[in-house]
């Protein structure tokens, strides 16, 4: 399947339940990477059932499942990936959290759960730390999509987000043992940081995109190579 | 001995006086912030300062004092209430953020924390508004006496502190960010007879005027938008929606609009102050602020030399320099034609970001630019063809040409 390809995969709302409302990936200090999803309905959710064997026997052989799922996603969007753990507190929406990380991975993995949260912790991720919106919505479909950098992107329904600033910038910081300041500012240092400030876009159900006025901002302590704040 | 003490004191006061601090100063890189006004994302700088002096045409002991007021404003107030505040706030806005990454954005968590932070912020963005309009009123009394004409110039600068609290809504909206007095300001239009500097100097203070009324309401408007939005999806993801997000986001859109009508406008009006050379020069000033994507435009400016140089050497032929006056004007008509589609494609981009519901993002004009701009270039190719191939005739025939 190409990339191009991924945003039409439709949403099977019949098979799987409600869509998703949101997926999010986060990068907590530079390397560790959460994926989360929160689901539409909680009420609609209970109505999911399992299938296949017992849920007590199947929870093993379905994590092993999700990871070799998300294994695959992560290296095609993020080339070397290192799996470090995979913490499924409920299973609720670990289907629902797969399918919006990656589509195709979606496509092969069929059996529905009830729980609630999935949390997958992933381990030297590169480029990282980008908030994504990544579900797309038009026409009364949602749209999975596939994250090739900046923002969520599946096609023609993508909600990347609004970049403000992505620059080199300054900043003082308190001096300290071995720190190399520009110059003097009042008692502190100027070092070179870079800035990444977005405007967060979300999808949403009647227009596809929507502005959430929420700007979001990360400094970085060095200026990245590009020059840019934003990866 | 009075006079150096007068000139030394900017300088000075840059060695001696502490700088003002900003919110970038206490932020924990690598950490995310969660944001919809930014406290104390700007402040008056010293450099600013020296503009405010030139805008009431201070005298020097007035100046000394104002600049003595400033320090006093940033050692004791500014300065003090940022670093009581600013950590505080981050780690609210840091809060909020870690909530909506590991929360997501309609859930309880995140509102909340959103909310605390969002709160927070705009006490201290009208904590900080107000510690400047006291300096402004604290100038009013000054020694020596500030005359009539520049009590009413304290005006000017009471809203220009009440558009940096409106400007801690971030934006990527030029129509947002520009102001006339960064092209039109103090240290511009040098060479200018005093009664046009005033005449320009009272325009620019009645669109001012006009632009923090309007830049205000935006501002306002932005940030209701952002709070009505988060309702909405906090609904939405509980089936009980009753807003809608385009309407959400009309009204900051169409005062984005308002301040385009009105940067533009305002900017005709003073073109009309001056004379055409200077007409152009500023005109060329202006756009280049708000279209920094199309201006200055080297090839145009190349095409223009040469056609000027074409027109001075053709001097003894007047059929030839008859003819490259005409093909200067039709170059200069077209590219103005063909300038004006490519600042419509830029407004029609700022226009859908905007509308805060459409797939265009500040960042995606720069790919959807370029085959307009090509145009443009091969424009000028063309036209630099054209008056090459006229000389070239000329040179092969000259009793073609010359009289």
């Amino acid at each position: 399947m190409r990339a191009d390809e991924w945003g039409e995969h439709r949403y099977q709302s019949e098979l799987f339940g409600p869509p998703e409302k949101q997926c999010e990936r986060r990068l907590v200090q530079g390397k560790i990477t959460r994926f989360l999803l929160t689901q539409r309905s909680a009420r609609r959710q209970t109505a999911v059932t399992t299938r296949g064997a017992a849920r007590g026997d199947a929870y093993g052989y379905e994590r092993n499942r999700i990871l070799d799922a998300l294994k695959r996603g992560g290296s095609q969007m993020f080339g070397k990936i290192e799996m470090k753990s995979i913490t499924i507190r409920t299973w609720k929406h670990a289907r629902d959290a797969l399918h919006c990380f990656n589509p195709m991975a979606r496509a092969e993995y069929h059996l529905a759960l009830a729980g609630s949260v999935l949390f997958v912790t992933l381990g030297a991720v590169t480029p990282p730390e980008v908030i994504q919106p990544c579900c797309c919505y038009r026409e009364n479909q949602t749209f999975a999509c596939y994250i090739p950098g900046m923002g969520a992107s599946c096609g023609d329904y993508s909600c990347p987000h609004d970049i403000l600033t992505s620059e080199p910038v300054t900043r003082c910081v308190t001096a300290s043992v071995g720190e190399r300041g520009k110059r003097n500012c009042d008692a502190h240092y100027e070092v070179p940081a870079s800035l990444c400030e977005m405007l967060l876009k979300t999808c949403q159900p009647t227009s596809g995109c929507a502005s959430t006025g929420i700007v979001h901002r990360i400094y970085y302590a060095n200026q990245r190579v590009s020059g840019l704040g934003c990866p | 001995m009075n006079l150096i003490v007068h000139c030394l004191a900017p300088l000075l006061a840059c060695f001696l006086g502490d700088d003002p601090k900003l919110l970038k100063d206490y932020v924990e890189p690598e950490v995310g912030y969660a944001h919809v006004a930014l406290p104390f994302e700007s402040v008056l700088t010293r450099s600013e300062l020296s503009d405010w002096i030139g805008i009431l045409d201070a005298t020097p002991e007035q100046a000394t004092a104002i600049r003595l007021l400033y320090d006093e404003f940033v050692e004791q107030r500014h300065n003090p209430l940022v670093h009581r505040t600013a950590v505080e706030y981050l780690a609210r806005s840091a809060a909020a953020s870690s909530a909506l990454q590991s929360h997501g954005m309609t859930s309880d968590e995140f509102r909340a924390a959103w909310k605390r932070a969002e709160q927070r912020g705009r006490t201290l963005i009208a904590s900080a508004a107000q510690a400047e309009l006291q300096l402004i009123d604290s100038i009013e009394s000054i020694e020596p006496e500030l005359a009539s004409e520049q009590i009413d110039a304290l005006a000017v600068l009471r809203g220009i502190a009440s558009r940096r609290a409106a400007h801690a809504v971030p934006s990527s909206s030029r129509w947002v960010k520009f102001e006339l007095r960064q092209v039109w300001g103090e240290r511009t239009c040098p060479g200018q007879p005093e009664p046009d500097r005033l005449i320009i100097r009272n325009q620019l203070a009645e669109y001012e005027h006009e632009l923090t009324d309007v830049l205000c309401q935006w501002s306002r408007a932005r940030q209701r938008a952002a709070w009505d939005m988060q309702e909405y999806l906090f609904n939405d993801a509980r089936e009980s929606t009753a807003l809608d997000p385009a309407r959400i986001w009309e009204r900051s859109a169409k005062l984005t609009k308002q301040l385009r009508d009105l940067h533009l406008r305002a900017n005709e009006q003073l073109l009309m102050l001056v004379d055409a050379r200077l007409a152009n020069a500023m005109r060329l000033a202006v756009f280049t602020r708000l279209y920094p994507e199309l201006y200055p435009d080297t090839a145009y400016e190349r095409v223009i030399a040469q056609l000027t140089e074409a027109i001075f050497s053709a001097a003894d032929a007047e059929d030839l320099r008859g003819r490259i006056m005409e093909l200067r004007d039709e170059f200069e008509l077209r590219y103005r034609e063909m300038s004006k589609q490519l600042e419509q494609v830029c407004v029609d981009w700022d226009d859908d970001v905007a509308t805060g519901v459409g797939p265009a993002t500040s960042q995606g004009l720069a790919s959807d630019l370029p085959p307009y701009r090509e145009a443009r270039e091969k424009l000028c190719e063309d036209f630099a063809k054209r008056c090459a191939e006229a000389l070239a005739a000329q040179q092969r025939d000259p009793r073609d040409s010359s009289k």
